[in-house]
């Protein structure tokens, strides 16, 4: 009897199989596709040619002055527009601005905004948008987290703050002109570098009415109005946003009708871009190192390993390690072997803040010094004492991380330390580096063409000074550096503060990691390398194949 | 019954108040704080830090941060969220109903594959069919559901192509049958992980059920066999499974944020490792009040289940 009922299941089965097969097939406009591609969500649908990019890292909000996170910058930069590109030789392109001056005392900046620039309502970009925009950035009724950065124009005080309702020094000169006047004379591509990274224009004209404490909160995030190349139309929070293209964009039309931003596990996006799901890696979610070389054999696929000014540090407690002893685990550190083994060639060794190619790198701070030996030996002249258990910080979710750590306290362990490795969520570890519950600790950061991008990691009273440095002139001559106008003068500060590094050794600089990018043969024309450091992609450069 | 369900439901009251209590107290606790996730701009000095500290209220003694987040929720208000800004009741019920989407249906398949199996196993004890689909189940249970993910995505989107490896929609449409196709692997993750434990049980259950005296009465009447089973064994039997299956529930959001994770589902597991990433506490508060009340609902529909299935129990309490 059962043995009927297993009989009639079967059937019902196969019933089940039988209507469940169009789910498989991937719906009938999808049939004829090549195998592989039968699932792919990217190529044409009804007759539109869609383009999807992946990332890896979440967004928090379209709100550009309510983030500091780079999954939002990335769909940010979609939307609203930036006064200019920052290129990663250190020039700059015109985005909004299509051209600017500096006047003869280098402290007034004045920018001219791109005519043809239209919001997606269809009204004219103006200089009013940017005056809005700078006076919510440095609002004393709204929170800015980057608002630090507003602190070089006159009318705000130290920490980027109006000293009265809309006292920043912004103005509109016309519809098209604006005006930022500087507290003091100052190098304008500090300025560049700074505030064109992440200061975006938001729209005044649908704005206005809005009071700035209830900014970030107001429903015109959820369907928010730009005027980037492409056009917010719906999104599935921690899944994806989707747009249309703007083919009104001042800057030429995208190639492609739709783009989606999806959200994808780093171990998921090899398999994604071969199964044609996803076009094109966001550069700042390079694909994971197992991943790559299958990346580099798999036809249809173009990967491009990008240098980047990204770098890797081991923070070193300042307080708790004397600096000779700091300059001992310098030189005991092998970055060879971490570039080649854990790297796979895929990076550089760096010995400061700046990589070899940036235009402020001091060569005097040659060469990468690795000689264990003489470390042994610095170490017992220091007089330190090895039989202390060191602590050493790491977090969980990076695998680099964690084996950088372990081959480093193989490397630490040949000198005589004794190193035992904690590894922590990435809200621990940074909480307790700043607090200096610590004695080495893994931190990266992201580099700038900007070269006092460092100095707030080693000056004294920055929540950045991991290292806990008690000593002012580092963060004293860098800030003075970010202050002087001649570039030449720069120069030599510059050059300076890596030496002084090299001395001091706050933090061990260990390598640049590159940006794995890569994307289907589908899309061409993408700037190579990416044309902007930060999150622009130019979209609207891209040729898409149908 | 009517008192039975009353008693049931006045108990999940104030577990519900004590899960809030100890979660917000462990989030409040746990090293790393919201402010530095919020202040992660190079050039934000300590001064910031206090003032955001102060304008958040952060500085409060936690006593008095969980009852204004407890008075704001009698009101009907989750709060905001630090990360987001957005009203967080909003945030929470945009990402539920994709979370019991998914562990509904999954649940619905592991019970759908699993009782029928054990049945079966439990019907002929250690024969090949018993030995084949115990070992596959054991498989399925003992993977992590990760590398299951891995796998099938290997399998059906890259190799064969005919299932999307993650996400919910396609491009540019919300229709049932895309919603679908995209539910498949994740649902089948999830129920393959689970089909095992609930095959155990419906095996040990009606093997003992099997050996009791009422069936060999049942099948002494000249009940037909597949009546045998299925009213008199597989109805008592069943008690057990329900069991394995409440204690399944909160299993179901734990083992979704993986299953979320690997085909970015967009479910509430994923919000929450977002919002624990991010300390964000209103955040991780309101996700733990839906999935509590989920939990302890879940739990009291169970209870009032075993009374139905077992008129001893309903009458006994």
């Amino acid at each position: 009897m059962l043995k009927k009922t297993i009989g009639k299941g079967a059937v019902v089965l196969a019933l089940l199989l039988a209507f469940a097969s169009p789910l498989f097939a991937g719906g009938s406009s999808e049939k004829e596709a090549a195998p592989a591609q039968a699932a792919a969500t990217t190529t044409t649908r009804n007759g539109e040619k869609v383009v999807t990019i992946a990332q890896i890292g979440n967004w928090d909000t379209f709100m550009p002055m309510n983030t500091t996170n780079q999954g939002s910058d990335n769909i940010i930069d979609l939307l609203f527009e930036r006064l200019m590109i920052i290129k990663t030789d250190g020039t700059f392109e015109p985005r909004l601005a299509s051209s600017w001056e500096v006047n003869e005392t280098s402290d007034v900046i004045t920018y001219h905004l791109n005519e043809n620039a239209k919001w997606h309502d269809g009204e004219p970009v103006t200089a009013q948008d940017v005056v809005y925009s700078a006076q919510v950035a440095s609002s004393a009724e709204y929170a800015y987290p980057r608002r630090i950065r507003m602190q070089y124009f006159a009318g705000t005080d130290e920490s980027g703050m109006e000293l009265s309702p809309d006292s920043v020094a912004v103005k509109a000169i016309d519809d098209h002109t604006v005006e930022f006047t500087l507290k003091q004379p100052m190098d304008p591509t500090i300025i560049y570098a700074l505030i064109n990274r992440d200061f975006y224009i938001i729209p005044y004209h649908l704005l206005k009415d809005i009071s700035d404490a209830d900014l970030a909160a107001d429903r015109f995030w959820q369907n928010p109005v730009g005027a980037g190349p492409c056009i917010f139309e719906s999104q599935i929070s921690g899944e994806r946003v989707e747009f249309k293209a703007n083919k009104d964009y001042y800057l030429g039309a995208p190639d492609f009708d739709r783009l989606v931003y999806r959200i994808v596990t780093a171990p998921n996006l090899l398999a994604g871009l071969v199964s044609g799901e996803i076009d094109v890696i966001s550069a700042d979610s390079s694909l994971p190192l197992t991943d790559w070389e299958a990346a580099c054999n798999t036809p249809g696929i173009t990967t491009e390993s990008i240098p980047s000014f990204k770098y890797q540090t081991m923070v070193v407690n300042t307080q708790h390690i004397p600096q000779e002893v700091r300059q001992a685990i310098n030189i005991a550190i092998n970055k060879d072997v971490l570039v080649q083994s854990l790297l796979m060639g895929e990076g550089r060794k760096v010995a400061g803040p700046l990589t070899d190619d940036h235009p402020y790198f001091n060569d005097a701070i040659l060469p990468i010094e690795y000689n264990p030996e003489k470390a042994k030996e610095m170490i017992a002249e220091s007089g330190f004492d090895t039989s202390k258990q060191l602590v050493m910080l790491t977090s969980t979710g990076t695998d680099i991380g964690q084996k950088t750590a372990v081959l480093i306290q193989q490397d630490l362990q040949k000198i005589g330390l004794n190193i035992q490795i904690q590894t922590l969520d990435f809200p621990t570890l940074l909480t307790n580096t700043r607090n200096g519950e610590y004695d080495f600790s893994f931190i990266g950061f992201q580099g700038s063409v900007d070269p006092t991008e460092s100095v707030p990691n080693v000056t004294v009273g920055y929540l950045n000074n991991f290292s806990q440095l008690t000593d002012p002139t580092l963060g004293e001559i860098g800030m003075e550096s970010s202050l002087v106008v001649d570039p030449e003068e720069r120069h030599e500060l510059m050059d300076q503060y890596q030496v002084l590094i090299k001395e001091q050794v706050p933090y061990v600089y260990l390598y640049s990691q590159n940006i794995l990018f890569a994307h289907s043969d589908r899309i061409t024309g993408i700037p190579e390398p990416p044309v902007d450091l930060y999150a622009n992609k130019c979209v609207w450069l891209w040729k898409v194949a149908d | 019954m009517g008192r039975y369900a009353l008693k049931r439901i006045l108990i999940a009251i104030p577990t519900f108040f004590g899960i809030t209590i100890l979660v917000f107290i462990i989030s409040c606790l746990a090293p790393g704080s919201p402010l530095e996730m919020i202040l992660t701009d190079p050039m934000a000095t300590q001064a910031d830090l206090e003032a955001l500290e102060q304008q958040m209220g952060l500085d409060d003694p936690i006593v008095v941060q969980y009852f204004r987040w407890l008075g704001n929720l009698l009101q009907g208000n989750m709060g905001y969220s630090y990360r987001t800004k957005l009203p967080v009741a909003e945030m929470v019920l945009e990402r539920l109903w994709p979370t019991l989407l998914l562990t509904i249906v999954s649940t619905l398949i592991a019970i759908v594959i699993a009782v029928p199996l054990g049945i079966m196993s439990a019907y002929k004890p250690y024969s090949a069919w018993d030995y084949i689909s115990s070992g596959l189940s054991f498989i399925g249970a003992s993977t992590p559901t990760f590398f299951t993910g891995l796998i099938l995505i290997y399998i059906f989107a890259v190799k064969a192509g005919v299932l999307p490896m993650g996400g919910m929609y396609d491009s540019g449409t919300r229709s049932v049958l895309s919603l679908m196709r995209h539910l498949v692997l994740p649902s089948a993750v999830l129920a393959i992980f689970n089909i095992g434990s609930i095959l155990r049980q419906t095996r040990g259950s009606m093997l003992e059920v099997f050996q009791e005296d009422f069936m060999r009465t049942a099948r002494a009447k000249g009940l037909r066999e597949r009546s045998v089973v299925i009213i008199h064994g597989l109805r008592n039997a069943l008690i057990p499974v329900v069991t394995v299956l409440s204690t399944m529930i909160p299993f179901l959001f734990g083992g979704a944020v993986v299953a979320e994770q690997v085909f970015g589902w967009p479910g509430l597991g994923n919000l929450m490792v977002q919002s624990i990433n991010a300390r964000d506490y209103p955040a991780i508060m309101g996700i733990t009040v839906v999935i509590a009340a989920a939990v302890l609902v879940g739990n009291v529909i169970v209870d009032l289940v075993y009374g139905l299935l077992d008129p001893k129990i309903r009458e006994s309490r």
